[in-house]
């Protein structure tokens, strides 16, 4: 349950948890106690921690780091940087989406076809079975983020960058992992942390629609 | 107060407080996991919406809606914007359409019967075993049967090549009869299309009964175009003449009760009055009049003489006609109970007499032909009478006919004709009956086969809209969805089986897309055709203004003489109500009943939601010694039904008003065992001339049960004997 929980929670990196802490031992008492049970509990979901457990060990650093795919080959739902006029690349989504099995199968029908893993996704495309994955990253339900402007903000803001180095910002070195994990809190503080380094609007409507 | 400190107790009531919180907010397991689709459609990206056209219905609706869908989910339906029929709107049946669709009691999989017929035991088979049986019966057959609605467009050809290579017959069962209003327009104007009634601009509405903004032929068309009628600065006026008040009828500038059967007498009284006191100001009611007996034998119906029979006094019919012949164009309309009666056809024809005596026809706000549907796509196939399937039952359990093997297809006869047709019994003497739908009914229950049939936002499909808007229309129906069941369409099982059984001679499609695709290449062209098509599903459909219309007859081919008094079954002395049984808004003729949005729909007028009422007026709910939420027991000389009293003073005195629509045996977990099916108990009485059912023409007593069972209902009456029932809904401000 309360790996449930902390997804709803503010994500707190451990110093602002020990803050947090801290304050709540000096503060502490009757009327506050829900208060301080709730930062508490938020702030362990908001721990960052290791990477989940996936169904399919898939390791960016192979499709990344060598094969040298670019992240909206599988994750079509981000625009490609460059492309100024969005119906040049695929409909852009609120979400990267994760890739279908299918097109998993474009390349792992001929690639690496006696891999246990690669034999996983091909048995989930002979059966229609879609895979469950173990999302690593969620904002909670109040916040309505969309990847499209803070990819083309970022690619305006940073014109060398490319695809990669611009979703590295918020999720790391991904073409280095062997399995995905958060790297940044991702919480409110962080947002508006950036948001104010590129002059990006503060208003509360802009997240919280 | 000893033991706990009150500092200690808020402390401890608080932590209980944020403890509750931490369970109440737990995010669900699922939200932590990400499903990706195992194949990925075009377009289609986690949580965005996508709209696509298709029709609401499998034949008979004539709308076109749209369907939003996001993750290859139906989400919402509207109307689709500039499609002629229904101008971007729907109805409460429409809308609903995605409960149908995503109903756990939906048929999944092919069933083939395990008890005696009319058990309802089934075992569950697939598809190749389910065709296996299919051409195994079919192929022995001679002269197989094949029942459907009154489909048009595609569905119509993909029958066509298994009854000409079977040499079998095709009977077309319509629940909701139009075929005596089509005789009707075709007797007095000649047309033999369906005819547009132009609402919008018509200055006097006369209706005889005709439902338009509830039930009769093309409610959504008509609902906007009475929107337009009533606009000001020239505002329509609305007459509903009718015999129980039905939504149109409530929303009338005017409501004259009329005796069941007697709709035709006062039309010729009306009729009479314009002519005798030459309202039109010209001679133009001449040629009609004469035309069909003169004016001598329209004086027969004066006013004074028809007053007895029609119950409508006669200065009111003086009212009525002067109110019509002055408020050009002026229309009359003919529906419901007035055609349901043994002289229903002269009913019809004696009200749209009116518009050729006012001269409101071919014009803006008249009466106007519509043009011939295109051959590529044809027009709806015409329904088989009421007496012929009653000829066809005789015939079936004396042993002068046998059938070897029957597909019914969508339609549901055993429940909507009269028991004492003996349809039932009739299906039992068939060989092998098939049935395919997308919920079991009463003769699917007593069918060898059941084949789950494909929802309309399924499957492919085409329909001519039936009656047109002064234009002709095809609609084109795609599938939004694909079906979470194991579901065939009924083109697509047709096509197989008939290339199954007919390899020397197969029909020129393998599927439904295909023939609807040559449908549509026939009406487009093969330039452009692949731009043309996505136009089509885009749309909605094909309109065009032109198109080949019959001309007005010169004369009507009726004559006053044909008009005959009404027949009723029942005594007077022993059953001394008529029974009415009227249209649900939500259920129609009872298809839909399978559906627990449209069962939640309160009945515009009373309100009453999820089961069967019997409307009475207080004065004869009070001398039968009933009142509202009484049970009663509603005879007729042919069966019995028990529903809940519903007091309205709208009704009259000697009628009693019952829904049609529930009492199913059959259906799903919202219409099995609710209300009962007033079908069921009417007598087995044509109308002549058109040969539909008369249901309008039994009569009825009620009797007292004894019980008490509070109606559902949106409404409450602030009544004494309301048993103090609270109100569900209360205003208490403002």
């Amino acid at each position: 349950m309360l790996d449930s929980f902390r997804a709803l929670l503010p994500r707190l990196s451990p110093k602002q948890l020990i803050v947090i802490s801290g304050l709540g031992a000096v503060l502490g008492g009757g009327a506050i106690a829900p208060v301080i049970l709730l930062i508490v509990l938020g702030a362990m979901g908001g721990t960052i921690t290791g990477p989940p457990e996936q169904p399919i060990a898939f390791d960016h650093s192979v499709h990344v780091g060598k094969a040298g795919i670019a992240c909206e080959f599988c994750h079509r739902g981000i625009p490609v940087v460059g492309d100024t006029q969005t119906a040049m690349s695929a409909p852009v989504s609120a979400a990267a989406t994760i890739p279908s099995v299918e097109q998993c199968m474009f390349c792992h029908a001929v690639v690496a076809t006696n891999s246990p893993e690669v034999q996983k996704i091909r048995a989930a495309w002979e059966t229609g079975t879609p895979i469950d994955w173990v999302r690593v990253h969620r904002l909670p339900d109040h916040v309505d983020f969309v990847h499209d402007p803070h990819i083309r903000a970022l690619a305006e803001i940073h014109p060398s960058f490319t695809t990669a180095q611009i979703c590295a910002t918020c999720h790391g070195d991904v073409a280095s992992m062997t399995e995905v994990e958060q790297v940044r809190a991702l919480n409110m503080g962080d947002c508006q942390g950036c948001h104010r380094e590129n002059s990006a609007p503060l208003d509360c409507a802009v997240c919280h629609k | 107060m000893s033991g706990i400190a009150r500092r200690r107790f808020l402390t401890g009531a608080a932590a209980l407080a944020g403890g509750a919180t931490v369970v109440a907010c737990a995010a669900p397991e699922r939200e932590s996991r990400v499903q990706s689709f195992v194949h990925s459609p075009e377009q289609t990206l986690p949580g965005q919406e996508l709209w696509f056209a298709t029709a609401c219905a499998h034949s008979t609706c004539g709308n076109s809606v749209v369907v939003r869908t996001v993750d290859g989910r139906a989400k919402k339906v509207e109307g689709t914007k500039g499609f002629p029929v229904n101008l971007g709107k729907t109805n409460v049946r429409g809308q609903a359409g995605v409960q149908s669709l995503y109903n756990p009691d939906r048929l999944k999989t092919p069933l083939r019967r395990r008890g005696t017929r009319g058990e309802g035991r089934f075992e569950a088979i697939g598809w190749p075993e389910a065709l296996d049986l299919l051409t195994e019966n079919f192929g022995a057959a001679r002269n197989p049967l094949v029942v459907t609605g009154p489909i048009s467009g595609t569905r119509l050809r993909v029958v066509a090549p298994f009854l000409a290579n079977s040499e079998g017959r095709h009977l077309v069962y319509e629940a909701q009869d139009t075929a005596t209003i089509r005789e009707a327009a075709r007797l007095i104007f000649g047309y033999p299309q369906l005819p547009h009634f132009d609402i919008a601009n018509a200055g006097a509405v006369l209706s005889f009964g005709a439902d338009f903004l509830g039930t009769w032929l093309s409610p959504v068309h008509y609902s906007t175009a009475y929107g337009k009628f009533r606009e000001e600065p020239n505002r329509g006026r609305l007459i509903q003449v009718e015999s129980h008040m039905s939504l149109t009828g409530a929303n009338a500038d005017r409501w004259v009760y009329v005796n069941p059967g007697h709709e035709g007498a006062l039309a010729l009284s009306i009729a009479q009055v314009i002519a005798a006191e030459n309202l039109t100001g010209d001679d133009r009611w001449f040629d009609p009049v004469n035309a069909v007996g003169g004016l001598d034998a329209l004086n027969a119906y004066a006013p004074e003489l028809t007053a007895a029979r029609t119950g409508v006094a006669p200065d009111t019919v003086r009212e009525l006609a002067r109110f019509f012949a002055t408020h050009p164009p002026a229309l009359a309309l003919a529906g419901g109970s007035a055609l349901a009666q043994t002289n229903g056809l002269d009913n019809a024809a004696a009200a749209l007499l009116l518009n050729r005596i006012v001269g409101s026809t071919g014009a803006a706000g008249g009466v106007r032909p519509n043009p011939a549907a295109p051959a590529a796509v044809p027009g709806s196939a015409a329904a088989t009478p009421f007496n012929q399937w009653g000829a066809l039952t005789t015939a079936l359990l004396d042993g002068s006919e046998t059938v070897d093997a029957a597909f019914f297809y969508d339609v549901d006869p055993v429940y909507g004709l009269p028991a004492s047709t003996r349809f039932a019994d009739a299906l039992g003497e068939m060989s092998f009956v098939v049935g395919m739908g997308t919920f079991l009914n009463e003769t699917l229950a007593r069918a060898d086969l059941v084949l789950p049939a494909t929802h309309p936002f399924e499957e492919w499909g085409d329909f001519v809209a039936d009656p047109a808007p002064n234009m002709e229309v095809v609609g084109y129906q795609q599938p939004v969805v694909t079906s979470w069941t194991a579901a065939r369409s009924f083109g697509d099982v047709m096509l197989a089986l008939t290339s199954e059984l007919f390899p020397d001679a197969p029909p020129p499609w393998t599927t439904m897309r295909d023939a609807v695709r040559d449908g549509a290449r026939a009406l487009i062209g093969d330039e452009g055709f692949d731009r043309g098509w996505i136009e089509l599903l885009r749309t909605g459909g094909r309109w065009q203004d032109g198109g080949d219309r019959e001309a007005q007859a010169d004369q009507p081919d009726w004559h006053i003489n044909l008009l005959a008094e009404p027949v009723f079954a029942g005594d007077t002395t022993e059953f001394d109500l008529h029974l009415i049984p009227f249209e649900n808004v939500a259920f129609g003729a009872g298809s839909e009943s399978a559906n627990p949005w449209l069962q939640a729909t309160p009945d515009p007028l009373t309100t009453v939601t999820w089961t069967t009422w019997a409307e009475l007026n207080p004065a004869t709910a009070q001398r039968l010694g009933v009142k509202r939420n009484d049970v009663v027991h509603v005879d007729t000389p042919d069966g019995t039904l028990r529903a809940r009293v519903y007091e309205a003073p709208v009704v009259p005195p000697d009628v009693v008003a019952v829904p049609i629509g529930q009492g199913r045996e059959f259906g799903t977990r919202w219409s099995v065992d609710r209300g009962a099916n007033v079908m069921q108990t009417l007598a087995a009485q044509a109308v002549a001339g058109s040969g539909t059912l008369a249901w309008g023409a039994t009569r009825a007593r009620v009797r007292p049960a004894g019980e008490h069972d509070r109606l559902p209902t949106l409404e409450v009456i602030e009544d004494p004997r309301n048993d103090g029932e609270a109100p569900p809904v209360r205003v208490t401000s403002g």
